[in-house]
């Protein structure tokens, strides 16, 4: 008796508990067929070649000449924009909140959402109005006697692009380290003065301690929203320069010349540094949420 | 593209510091104000020198060619396309999205960190590597064709935009007591399609809002799938017109800036109705 009614509530739990992975169902074959599948792709064709037999070899080719000079010209860009969007950003953040004004901060948080979202084509574009040979800053300057072509700057470069790049990183920065900024203790700044440190012992023994997790975090984003960035880059430059995402279109727009498993060894190098990137923040943002903490 | 997670945090502690914000020492330093001053310029410089090239021949100021860029059938079609995918998909990944993580968060919490891992995927396989891969497993030589299907974009942008989708869905779900809220709902005789519809959806809508506004304008401003797989949406044409019609393209490059601005303030909107909706998408 005792053990029929057991079962019989049971019976339905199991059922019911059934359905919710029905229900589940078509967003994990959502996520299967336009997520893991074509992840899981690129992983297979970099281990097989095009014969179809299984071989590491095809990694050998991110150590040729030809294809060590996108990655490091993706990571030369990634790095300086990381560091001028980085240093440039902490510098805004902690300026919108030593303004004071609620009102100063609010708009410069809207400004920095725009800015962050306003990149790709229009972007480029953008600055070739502006920094282009005929731009508007570019003619204004040729007005002073500064002729900035002249002196071998060019927007159509790697200089030039990660001046475009600077536009959306530096307020990226605004707004991923804002909260840091913003969780820093006046009363810690006092409990410091009233024990006697001076402006500099406080910064360098207390403020840069507990905000350098969160700056090395969020420049780790800045790195990996540079080096994965495609639009931008082929609008300015329309696909030449030697950068990873540029070739790896290549590859889809069907270059002869490389082979299908290389193109998939492309995109794995790739991913495995927006990997480290990524990796990397969550575990400085976790060690620093207890920061933030109230 | 990345950040939600951060800009999550970010806005919660927010408003736990709007108190403290106003005590600043009277005068704000001479160094922010300059800093400010400077920042501003700098943002407003490429506005500026876009809308000197849409605006004018030379020494005339000119509406002709926003007014050219604007009745253009091409460039219309093109908003148009880009406006029905970013519609299209954003109805599908709230519909998928909204009642799983529902049930994750009710019915099945150790599923969390495998979503929490497969919704961070997207950072780690920007656009350019997923259309690799799509391009693989359903171009012509993949194992499954759909060349040419309005399917594979769809689902493209269903991949691309999931972090931001989930993420302010599941932190709405966080700020109210689901379980509580079902309980309550199926005491009364309530079951489950109608506990969703009727009390869940309800009590978690900014969170949907803001994942729906994400989840679109990223799709509105999406080049690198579109271009790939050969669709002239907005972002596409504008870069075809640019070469032939600059001060056009230069005008269109306004509107496109437009439409971010308006992004932005709907998001804002929609968060100062709950301050856990608050999300920032960048979309590269």
């Amino acid at each position: 008796m005792n053990a029929t009614t057991r079962s019989a509530q049971r019976a339905p739990t199991r059922r019911r508990g059934a359905l919710v992975w029905l229900a589940l169902l078509p967003f994990g074959l959502a996520i299967l067929l336009f997520l893991l599948l074509p992840t899981l792709s690129l992983v297979w064709g970099s281990f097989h070649l095009r014969d179809g037999s299984f071989s590491p070899a095809n990694y050998t080719f991110l150590l040729s000449p030809d294809q060590i000079r996108p990655f490091q010209n993706s990571v030369l860009l990634s790095a300086s924009t990381m560091l001028v969007g980085g240093i440039c950003g902490l510098v805004i953040g902690q300026a919108l909140l030593s303004s004071g004004s609620l009102l100063v901060r609010e708009l410069g948080v809207t400004f920095s959402s725009v800015a962050a979202n306003f990149a790709g084509v229009p972007l480029a574009f953008a600055f070739i109005a502006t920094l282009g040979v005929a731009g508007l800053v570019t003619r204004f300057l040729a007005g002073l006697g500064i002729d900035l072509y002249g002196a071998g700057f060019t927007l159509y470069s790697m200089v030039g692009l990660a001046t475009v790049y600077a536009y959306f990183q530096l307020p990226l920065m605004v707004l991923l380290i804002l909260p840091a900024l913003q969780a820093m203790r006046r009363e810690w700044r006092e409990a410091a003065e009233n024990l006697g440190a001076g402006r500099w012992y406080y910064l360098r023994r207390v403020a840069i301690p507990i905000l350098l997790p969160s700056v090395i975090a969020s420049m780790l984003l800045l790195f990996a929203n540079a080096f994965g960035a495609y639009a931008t880059a082929y609008a300015l430059t329309t696909g030449f320069l030697a950068i990873v995402p540029i070739e790896i279109s290549n590859v889809i727009s069907g270059d002869v010349n490389f082979d299908p498993g290389q193109g998939d060894v492309l995109a794995i190098g790739l991913a495995f540094i927006m990997a480290i990137c990524v990796v990397g923040q969550v575990w400085l943002q976790r060690r620093t949420s207890r920061w933030m903490q109230r | 593209m990345t950040g939600s997670r951060a800009a999550g945090a970010f806005w919660s502690a927010e408003t736990s510091g709007t108190a403290r914000a106003g005590r600043g020492s009277g005068r704000p330093p001479a160094w922010s104000l300059a800093v400010l001053v400077v920042s501003i310029v700098y943002f407003f410089l490429p506005l500026l020198g876009t809308a000197a090239f849409a605006f004018s021949t030379g020494k005339v100021f000119t509406l002709e060619y926003l007014a050219q860029g604007l009745t253009d059938p091409d460039a219309l079609g093109s908003i148009l396309l880009s406006a029905g995918f970013a519609v299209s998909t954003t109805v599908v990944a709230v519909v998928l999205v909204a009642p799983s993580a529902y049930l994750v968060e009710l019915r099945l919490p150790g599923l969390r960190p495998v979503l929490d891992f497969v919704t961070i995927l997207p950072f780690v396989i920007p656009p350019i590597i997923l259309t690799l891969g799509l391009e693989e497993v359903y171009g012509i030589r993949g194992i499954f064709n759909l060349v040419g299907s309005p399917v594979l974009l769809v689902g493209g942008y269903f991949a691309l935009t999931l972090p931001f989708v989930y993420r302010a869905i599941d932190n709405a779900l966080r700020a109210v007591d689901v379980r509580t809220l079902t309980e309550a709902a199926e005491s009364l005789g309530s079951g489950p399609f109608r506990t969703f519809l009727r009390v869940i959806v309800p009590s978690i809508s900014t969170g949907i809002l803001s994942a729906a506004l994400l989840a679109f304008t990223t799709i509105m401003g999406e080049f690198t799938l579109a271009s790939l797989m050969g669709y002239a949406t907005f972002p596409v044409m504008l870069n075809n017109t640019y070469a032939s019609a600059s001060r056009e393209a230069a005008s269109l490059v306004l509107v496109s800036f437009m439409i971010t601005w308006l992004s932005v303030l709907a998001l804002a909107l929609v968060a100062r109705r709950s301050p856990t909706a608050r999300q920032v998408a960048t979309a590269r």
